[in-house]
């Protein structure tokens, strides 16, 4: 029941995002789609195939191995500092290198070392994206942006599913299947925010002041 | 059900994940609560400045419109008292019976008339002065500002001095206008307040930067003072001082000597602002 609706909620953010900001969203907006998209793709496999349910561990791997690119690309996107740019590709370097040296033939049981490493490369660089939000500005800017909100539930899943994703790799597929309903809930407040975020993102557009192009100020009875 | 695993003494791996679950959570959620308390404090914090510089800008408005209008009944009074009465007085002189006169009288009259005439062209000659210096347009700020202190010394109360190191390009003739108002409007505070026995202004350049500093050894302000002024409702000269150098973009510090015997008021002012101006007239 719990894996069902979780499964539901992940359709959520794609709804969101197609019925509110499907034509205005930004780039970041996008890659960021795209992760809840292959995290729903990879669900629901994981629910409907029976195939993929017998390579259970393979198709985690290979969905930790691509929701890293993408999550790391939307990190990429977010935090405009070269520094921590050059951070977040040298990281990569270090942990495509890692992934295919010494994971890649995991495939009988969850890949712990490299969804640690991975989770604990987003904290750092959603701590470091925070950081840089709470910077002071000269106007008063308000920083619950989508953006800001995607960061806030991703650091949320990431927090709620750190402890369980260290310690699988010492479980049996039976003991995994019994904790994953940490990762169910984990899915579902997400999911929620994320739905928020892009809600939050179509309100921003509609927000803005439309340009008159009919009024010139230019006209000395306008001043 | 991690919670009744959690319970049982022997299960290792469910209390681990139980509070290393929670202790994130709670991190990540006090996180989320410092971040809303700190946003909410710095806005309310930058809303506060920039009310606080609205109501600045408000009180320089109002003190130079009170300049203004302050200025405009000076010269109207000016005008009325002195130029209005001198002009009827050389009417009299030359009224419809100054036909019939004797040649004796009527030449007398005429002079007395001319006399008058050329009075109120000195008056009217004295305001003009007074809105626009012609030695400031003519020769530039430093002569206007020796002609001043050469002034001041004459009267013998003080003794002025004024010393200009590094002028050899004049500033544009708006600023030049605007720097010599503030220089008049701070030894005019001088001469009023300080009781100062001399006056000496040094002007200097470093880089792009433009100084002029004034040395009295009366009383004077401190820096904290000026600012407690420039917010209160009287110093409405300073006030002045305020928004003129708001036009030049540039700064003003009083502060006292080092000897604690002099005040000093030093006036910075980027000439790059000056050469900017200046192209975009051009």
């Amino acid at each position: 029941m719990l894996q069902k609706i979780s499964l539901l909620s992940s359709l959520l953010p794609i709804i969101f995002f197609v019925i509110f900001c499907f034509k205005k969203a930004t780039r970041e907006l996008w890659v960021f789609f795209i992760v809840t998209l292959a995290s729903c793709i990879f669900d629901i496999l994981l629910t409907m195939s029976k195939w993929a349910f017998e390579n259970i561990f393979l198709l985690w791997n290979l969905s930790t191995l691509v929701l890293y690119v993408l999550l790391i690309y939307f990190f990429y996107l977010i935090i405009k500092q070269n520094v921590i740019r050059i951070i977040i590709i040298l990281l990569s370097i270090f942990y495509f290198i890692l992934f295919f040296l010494y994971d890649k033939s995991n495939t009988e049981q969850f890949n712990s070392l490299m969804n640690t490493i991975g989770y604990v490369i987003y904290l750092i660089l959603s701590l470091c994206y925070l950081i840089i939000a709470l910077k002071p500005t000269s106007e008063p800017t308000n920083i619950f942006t989508p953006i800001f909100l995607i960061v806030l539930g991703l650091l949320i899943s990431i927090a709620s599913t750190f402890f369980l994703f260290i310690i699988a790799s010492r479980l049996s597929k039976e003991e995994v299947h019994q904790y994953w309903s940490l990762n169910y809930y984990s899915n579902i407040v997400s999911n929620i925010i994320f739905s928020i975020a892009f809600f939050k993102s179509r309100n921003k557009r509609k927000n803005q002041p439309p340009e008159n192009h009919l009024v010139d100020f230019t006209i000395p009875n306008d001043r | 059900m991690i919670l009744l695993q959690v319970l049982s003494p022997d299960n290792n791996i469910s209390m681990v994940l139980f509070f290393g679950t929670i202790g994130m959570l709670a991190l990540t959620i006090g996180l989320i609560v410092f971040i809303s308390f700190h946003q909410r404090k710095v806005i309310r914090y930058q809303q506060q400045l920039q009310r606080m510089e609205q109501d600045q800008q408000k009180t320089l408005l109002n003190a130079s419109i009170r300049l203004q209008e302050e200025e405009r009944q000076r010269i109207a009074a000016d005008l009325h008292d002195d130029a209005g009465p001198l002009l009827a007085t050389a009417r009299l002189y030359l009224n419809e019976n100054f036909v019939n006169l004797d040649k004796q009288t009527q030449l007398h009259s005429i002079y007395n008339a001319k006399q008058i005439i050329d009075d109120t062209i000195q008056l009217i000659r004295n305001i003009s002065h007074s809105l626009m210096p012609p030695t400031l347009k003519n020769f530039g700020l430093e002569s206007a500002v020796n002609d001043l202190f050469q002034k001041i010394s004459g009267s013998g109360s003080m003794n002025a001095s004024s010393r200009f190191h590094d002028y050899r390009e004049r500033l544009k003739a708006e600023n030049e206008l605007i720097i010599f108002r503030i220089i008049q409007e701070l030894i005019n505070n001088i001469l009023k307040h300080s009781n100062a026995s001399f006056i000496h202004l040094t002007q200097n350049t470093s880089g792009h930067r433009f100084f002029i500093r004034l040395h009295h050894d009366g009383r004077g302000l401190t820096q904290t003072d000026f600012e407690k002024l420039g917010k209160s409702n009287v110093g409405l000269g300073l006030k002045n001082i305020q928004s003129r150098l708001k036009v030049l973009q540039g700064k003003i510090f009083f502060e006292k000597d080092m000897s604690q015997t002099y005040y000093k008021v030093t006036i910075e002012l980027n000439r790059e602002e000056d050469l900017k101006t200046t192209t975009e007239s051009n």
